[in-house]
This record gives structure tokens, sequence and C-alpha cells, in this order.
């Protein structure tokens, strides 16, 4: 009886260090920010992003949660629609406030003038907890197609530079 | 009956002729905007109304490149508007009016309290997001 309670509290304790506050692991808010992208959720995708938030993105920089909201976030929704990502591979790991979640992922679709897709994104992580939830602080994607690298560039680069923080 | 038809009909024309003016100079890209949208930034706040909430701002647009240096007037009815800084943060609003330069939204998330001068957002046709594949 006595060891059933050690145990139980124990997976207490593990569990509470594990999850914020609403139940949702890190893996769970990357997962819900890829399902907000595809979904065209911005404010649901928005909400899941920490204020000093920095993405490196295929080569590119936006040094801020407004210039990823502003000018990239929509690229990346786009990106979502119209391609599947399917999770292969996920590492995790971290302490305390500061997580980090590892991924790959097999991506295929097609881009507007109908070229297959078909390669690997990389994706990494961090998330801080941010009050009662974790909250992504850090994004940074890279993929094993460097042509399809190429072409996301050169249709972010269209944009005017990032807004600067205020 | 017939009216109703033919407002329906030139509605649907100025749909169709509001979206192409938005992507006319839109090339090299490597995906079709899911929906079409906009980016803005706020230059005033509106005054509260009478029941003390704000809900009229004034705006410049300020992205994506390809699209016109103005918004549209009257265009952006029923577009989903979200603040992607600010006090307002992720907070998401639907517009009912516009001009070039001036909002006038409704509240889903409550009122634009809190907006403040030079806060960012997206404008977003999301009723025309067709379904996911």
């Amino acid at each position: 009886m006595k060891w059933s309670r050690a145990v139980a509290a124990f997976l207490l304790l593990v569990s509470s260090s594990l999850l914020a506050q609403d139940g949702r692991t890190p893996s769970d808010v990357v997962d819900a920010f890829h399902r907000a992208l595809r979904n065209l959720d911005s404010a649901g995708a928005l909400s899941l992003l920490d204020r000093g938030l920095v993405v490196y993105e295929f080569g590119m920089v936006d040094p801020t949660v407004e210039a990823y909201g502003l000018r990239h976030m929509p690229h990346d929704m786009d990106l979502a629609r119209a391609t599947s990502w399917k999770l292969e591979t996920r590492r995790t790991g971290g302490e305390g406030n500061d997580r980090w979640v590892l991924s790959t992922y097999r991506v295929t679709g097609k881009t507007v003038d109908s070229t297959p897709i078909d390669h690997t994104a990389l994706e990494t992580v961090i998330l801080r907890r941010s009050g009662a939830n974790f909250r992504i602080v850090h994004i940074h994607w890279s993929t094993s197609d460097t042509s399809f690298q190429a072409q996301i560039q050169r249709q972010r680069q269209q944009e005017e530079p990032a807004p600067a923080t205020r | 009956m017939k009216r109703g038809r033919a407002i329906a009909a030139a509605s649907m024309i100025i749909a169709l002729l509001a979206s192409s003016t938005l992507y006319a100079s839109h090339s090299d890209i490597a995906f079709s905007p899911a929906v079409p949208r906009l980016g803005g930034q706020v230059t005033e706040i509106g005054a509260p109304d009478g029941n003390g909430g704000v809900h009229r701002f004034r705006a410049r647009q300020i992205g994506p490149s390809y699209a016109p240096e103005r918004f549209p007037p009257g265009e952006l009815r029923g577009w989903r508007l979200t603040f992607v800084g600010g006090k307002r943060f992720a907070k998401t609003f639907e517009v009912t009016s516009n001009t070039d330069y001036e909002f006038v939204v409704k509240a889903l998330d409550g009122p634009l309290d809190g907006v403040a001068v030079n806060d960012m957002f997206l404008v977003e046709d999301i009723n025309s997001a067709e379904p996911i594949k």
C-alpha cells in the first residue's frame, strides 16, 4: 500500500513537471501550432507563440513575433495548406520552464506550378513556460531540398524588410 | 427575385475583381495564398461608442508587397482582422466596413480597447478559404 502511494506520488510529480497547467505538453503545443497553420487559424497560431519569439526559417530571420506574424506566418499557412507534413521522428528534452522539441517531417505536395514536393523538413522548437502554458520562443526550419529552399527564399525576399522592434 | 439574383451576380463579380486586383502583380511564388489577405498598421484610434467600447480605427496598408498601396474601400467587409502585436495580440475582430484608411470592426474577442497606434494586424478573407483536401 505504501509502495503504491509512493508510485502515485512519483507519477504525479513527473506529470506535473511535464505538463503545463492546461495539460499540453511541449509536443502538444508544436502539433497544435501546425494544426492552426493548416486551419488558417491566425489567432490560434499566434496564441501559441511567446511575445519574444525569434524565427529562423529557410535561411531567413524574423526577429520579432510581429515580423513573423505579419510577413511569414501567412506564407507558412499557404505552405501548410498546400502540403502534407507527416511526422517522422521526434525527440524532446529540457527541464523546468525551458523545453525543446526536435522533429523531422516528410513533406509532400505540389507548388503552384505543379512541381512535386517530396522532402524532409527539419524543425527545432524551443518552448518556455509562460504562466499556465508552454509557448514557443524559437523555431528553426530547414529542408533537405536545396531547390525548394531557394524557391521559398525567393518568395519571401519579395516582401519588404521585416518591421523593426518598437 | 430577379433583382436579388442580379445583386448576387454583381457581388460575385466585384469579389472576383477584388481578388484579382489583390494578386495582380503576384509572381514568382511557390504557393498561392490560401486566402486573400493584407497587412496593416494602426495610425489613429477612434473615439469610444455610446457603450464606451472602441470599434473604429485608422490604418495604413503595409503588405504584402504585391498588393495595392491602399486598402480597397468597402471590399473588406466580413474579413477577419487579427492583431499580431500590441495589447490585443492574437485577438480577432470582424470588419463591418472599411475605407482605404479606416476600419470599423465587430468584436469577436471584445472591443478594441488597448489597441494602440503602430499596432500591426492581418486582415484575411477567411470565408473564401477552400476546404482542406
